[in-house]
């Protein structure tokens, strides 16, 4: 080692080993900062994906919510896909029976519609009689990241104010 | 070999090889500041797709009156107390009364809304195209279902 020491000294320039020390720091560094920005970009696709997923979400749940206070008790219970009706002189919106509908070619929705129970004395959801006045509307959207399934999903309770 | 100098090819090795470091060095770092600024905008950009639609469904959902222009480019809403708010694009910039819903270095390219509501209660698509004016090519498009509202609703999320 002294002698590889000395030989450095004599000539100024720098030893391979110095070199090699150098590149291996610098590739440390380099290596520190890449998984970091890998999961920022990972996080911001994320991010993105999430809030794709929710105006999904919510685009089903507003349509519905249109359809049914308009055609309060034309719509059983079960899963319908949204769509606009274009046959009469305005397009409106309109439900289809259906379970899942393919969404921007990587989210698939579900829209439930089903019936509320109450208690006839306090008006209590859960327990009771089916609630003609009421309906529950569910939105479900899925999704896959990567190798992960991923779910949202939101509810909206209608009550037919034109009874 | 007994000049202290260096000779021609040891020169020109030295000088390749630091080439080739430089040139990876300078690559590696390149790729550091876009993923990092790509990230920035990617995240702005996310950013204004949910605040925009969270102002505009929020605005519709609770208003007395929703006209859409005959243009189809123009919203118009009014609030029980009377107030009224216009949503419309100008110069590539979305407006709400006149003042913008996005930062300046961003743009609106399009922005169409369409009432399916029957005539009745509205209820709007909305699509908005967005757009970064540095990074054209990180641009989106969103639309946005609203409903204008019957009377007071729970929602449970």
């Amino acid at each position: 080692m002294y002698h590889l020491l000395m030989k450095r000294y004599a000539s100024g320039g720098y030893l391979l080993l110095e070199i090699l020390i150098a590149t291996v720091i610098f590739g440390f560094l380099i290596a520190s900062v890449v998984p970091t920005l890998g999961f920022l970009l990972k996080r911001v696709a994320k991010t993105n994906d999430d809030i794709s997923a929710n105006l999904i979400l919510a685009n089903g749940v507003e349509t519905t919510y249109n359809v049914l206070t308009r055609h309060w008790g034309q719509y059983p219970d079960g899963t319908y896909i949204t769509s606009v009706d274009t046959t009469g002189s305005t397009p409106v919106w309109t439900l289809i029976e259906g379970t899942t509908d393919e969404l921007e070619a990587k989210y698939s929705r579900v829209i439930t519609l089903s019936s509320v129970r109450r208690n006839e004395s306090t008006g209590v959801m859960g327990s009771g009689l089916v609630d003609p006045n009421s309906k529950m509307i569910t939105s479900s959207v899925s999704w896959k990241s990567g190798t992960k399934n991923q779910n949202v999903s939101t509810h909206l309770l209608v009550v037919n104010y034109e009874r | 070999m007994k000049d202290k100098g260096f000779t021609l090819v040891e020169l020109m090795v030295a000088i390749s090889i630091s080439g080739i470091i430089f040139l990876a060095v300078s690559a590696i770092i390149g790729t550091l500041f876009s993923s990092s600024a790509r990230v920035t905008q990617i995240d702005t950009l996310a950013q204004l797709k949910d605040d925009i639609s969270k102002d505009i469904s929020t605005s519709v959902r609770w208003a007395s009156s929703v006209v859409v222009s005959p243009g189809n480019d123009e919203l118009t809403l009014t609030s029980t107390q009377g107030d009224t708010t216009v949503y419309r694009l100008v110069d590539n910039e979305l407006l709400k009364n006149d003042i913008r819903l996005h930062p300046a270095d961003h743009e609106v390219t399009a922005f169409s809304v369409h009432d399916y509501g029957a005539g009745k209660k509205a209820s709007l698509e909305i699509e908005i195209a967005l757009r970064s004016k540095k990074f054209t090519a990180r641009s989106d498009t969103i639309t946005v279902v609203i409903s204008q509202r019957q009377t007071e609703v729970t929602i449970n999320q």
